[in-house]
Formats: structure tokens, sequence, C-alpha cells
């Protein structure tokens, strides 16, 4: 197993917890080329920006565009690293008062991190 | 070991193509012949086969030489210990599926082997069936057997499955498996579907304009091995529904339906029918025993 630090093209930084190591997937190596993939259900929102909690991705975003359901809400973020999307609960939509143009800070937890060298 | 090295001129529908072939194959392995219609696939696999001879090169099975334009060597068709499989099934239609068997005894070969393939191939019932009453999946179990009466060591499968319907090629495509192992074959598909492929084939072929363009193990090759996740399997995309702000996505794996959900953005990329990779991280599943 291997905690892995993929430094974005932005200058974020994400972490990865992958099965792999070095000596398994030749690809795990410093300086390498990898893409990163996370899929939507697992992205958190917060709008508090310090927070004692076990999510180690953490980014600032701004919500952009925010299309309601009955159940979930899929939210459009601007980011440093690009255009994320979250889906989320509309209960905590609304709960947080979430609209467009909110900051807030979006929450990955690092087994959550797919790596594609 | 199968060792091709071939040069032919074919006409195709579009015009002039020189085939121009280096291929190696291992002996036990299954492998499949991928690429466009027209690239070669079909004429490489009647060349090994003695069905088409070759401009010039050669055939090497194991310690044999098969076809040799140097040294005037070309086996008959007979002599070659090939089983072909065609899509169309190719049966006899006045014999019967005994008759269909038999007829492909050699001359003074033990009979046995077509009692043993009928039973294998869960044929003994419809032993005096004319294949005209067959459906397409037990025409496509008689040409198998048939394919495997003079104990060949080369399987050579043609889009043997391309005809059937879905549950019919999955249940056929793990036939294909265990003909593969119990006779010990070097199986040699030609298919387009990614997901068959990848199920069945140890290693793949890309044959463009009469020669190969890329190979590599199946999973490698579709670039199914190019990410971290480790739960990952790859299928067909059976159903799309949106609900609410997403899309769930109904994908037959093997004989299992799951469903994903997935962003509007991508299921607008994804239709009906097409071939999938469907992937999570190691750390994700739950495992409970049953």
């Amino acid at each position: 197993m291997s905690i892995v630090f993929v430094t974005m093209d932005s200058g974020e930084e994400l972490m990865s917890v992958v099965i792999d190591t070095p000596e398994s997937a030749p690809y795990l190596k410093s300086g390498n080329k990898v893409n990163v993939l996370f899929k939507e259900t697992e992205v958190a929102v917060s709008t508090q920006k310090e927070l004692n909690i076990s999510i180690e991705n953490r980014i600032a975003g701004n919500i952009t565009h925010i299309e309601v359901g009955v159940l979930l809400s899929r939210l459009i973020l601007e980011t440093r690293i690009g255009e994320v999307i979250a889906l989320i609960s509309t209960m905590s939509v609304r709960q947080m008062g979430l609209v467009e143009k909110t900051n807030v800070m979006i929450l990955v937890k690092l087994n959550e991190i797919i790596l594609a060298p | 070991m199968i060792r091709l090295n071939l040069k032919k001129t074919l006409q195709s529908a579009g015009g002039k193509m020189v085939l121009d072939l280096q291929l190696t194959i291992e002996k036990g392995e299954f492998v499949t012949l991928f690429g466009e219609s027209g690239a070669g696939k079909t004429s490489t696999l009647r060349m090994l086969s003695g069905l088409l001879r070759p401009d010039s090169g050669t055939i090497e099975v194991g310690e044999a030489t098969w076809f040799s334009s140097q040294e005037n060597i070309d086996l008959k068709p007979q002599q070659r210990k090939v089983g072909y499989v065609f899509q169309d099934y190719a049966l006899f239609p006045n014999m019967n599926v005994r008759q269909n068997l038999e007829y492909a005894l050699q001359k003074n070969q033990d009979r046995a082997i077509i009692e043993e393939l009928l039973e294998f191939a869960e044929l003994v019932e419809l032993q005096q069936r004319k294949p005209e009453t067959l459906s397409g999946g037990q025409k496509q179990r008689v040409a198998l057997a048939r394919a495997l009466v003079q104990r060949p060591e080369i399987l050579i499968l043609d889009e043997p499955l391309s005809a059937l319907d879905l549950k019919m090629r999955i249940k056929l495509q793990e036939y294909l498996l265990k003909v593969h192992k119990k006779y010990k074959l070097t199986t040699i598909l030609v298919s387009h579907d990614i997901a068959e492929i990848v199920k069945l084939s140890d290693s793949v072929f890309e044959l463009q304009n009469g020669s190969v363009v890329k190979k590599g193990t199946a999973t490698d090759f579709f670039g199914l091995n190019k990410t971290s996740a480790k739960f990952r399997f790859s299928g067909e995309v059976l159903k799309i529904q949106k609900e609410d702000v997403l899309y769930v996505i109904s994908v037959l794996i093997g004989n299992d339906i799951i469903r994903v959900v997935s962003d509007p953005k991508e299921a607008e990329l994804l239709k009906v029918g097409d071939q999938v990779l469907v992937a999570s991280k190691a750390f994700n599943p739950i495992i409970q025993k049953i």
C-alpha cells in the first residue's frame, strides 16, 4: 500500500491511497504524470474553511451552477484544478443555504482518488 | 508455437492490399485478431489453415513447417491440424448432427471421438436432428464439435458468436473457454466484441492494412489496466435511465446486471450496447461471506 502525493498543474496537492507500491506498479515514480479521477458522489462540500475532519483533500471552489433535484442536487464548482461536479443531497443544499456564487471547500477522502497513469 | 511470416497480395473491395505479416503465437494461448473488416484477419486464418496460398513466406507450427515458399512446402488443409469454425456454421443441411460430425472423421480414425464430442457439446439428444431444426446456439455447438473431430492443435474461430443473441453468446463464451482448456488447444479468435475478447483471450493482435500494428494482453490492449482501480470489470450497457439530477446505467457483466450512477456529462457519451469499463477502488466494496 502507498499514499501518493500528486501535485496538480495548478499547484494544488492531492493525496491518494492505493494498494500498489512502486515495486508492483512502475508508474508510481516521482515526476511521473498521472490523471486523477474521483466520483461526483464522493465530493463533500463545506462552507467552513478550517475543519477538524479526517478528509485529506480540500480545494477551495466557487459554485457556478446548482441544479436542484427532489433528492439530490448537482453543483458545478469552479476551482483551481478545474471544474468539479459535486452530487450532494438537496437537504444539505437547503440546510447550508448553498446558492450560486457561494465560496466553499470541496472535500474528498484519500481512498476515493483513483490514479490513471 | 506458431510462427507466421506471410506475404500475399489481396484483392479487396477497396482495391489491392498487400498483406505483410509477422505473427508469433505461443502454444496453448487464446489469442484474438482484432481490426476493421478488410484488414486481413480472415485471409491470415485461411492461409494458416491452407485454404489460401501465400505468395511467399513461411508457416511454422512447433517443429513442423506447414508452408515454405523457398523450400516448396505446402501442406494440404487436411494435413494441417486446424479446426475452423465460421460465423455461418457451414453445416451440411442434408445431414443430421451425428452425420455432420462423422463426415469430418479421417480414414481409420477411432470413432469414439464422435460419442465424446456429442456428449461434451450436449448434443446426444439432438444427434438425429437436421441443422435447419436447430437454434443458432445449437448449430454453433455442432460446428464447434465438428471442428474438433480430427483432434486439431489449433482452433480457428472466425466471428463464431456474432450471429447469436447476447444470452446465447455469453453461454457459448463459457463453452469456448472450456473447449480451449479441455483439448489443450491454441485458439485464434476473430471478434469485434471487446467484452468477449477480454473475457476469452490472453492476448490481442490488431491488424491494419495487412500488418500487425499493435499487440498486448487483452486488458492492456484496451487500456483497462490504465487506472489504479482494482475493482474493475468490463461489460455492456443495457439501459440508461434518468433519475433526479443523475443517470442510472445498467451494465451486463458476465451473467450479472449491475447498476452504476453516472453524472449527465458522462451518461451523454454512452448508448445502449456500448462496451464499458466499470471501476472502483479496492477500498470501497464491502465483502461478506454468503
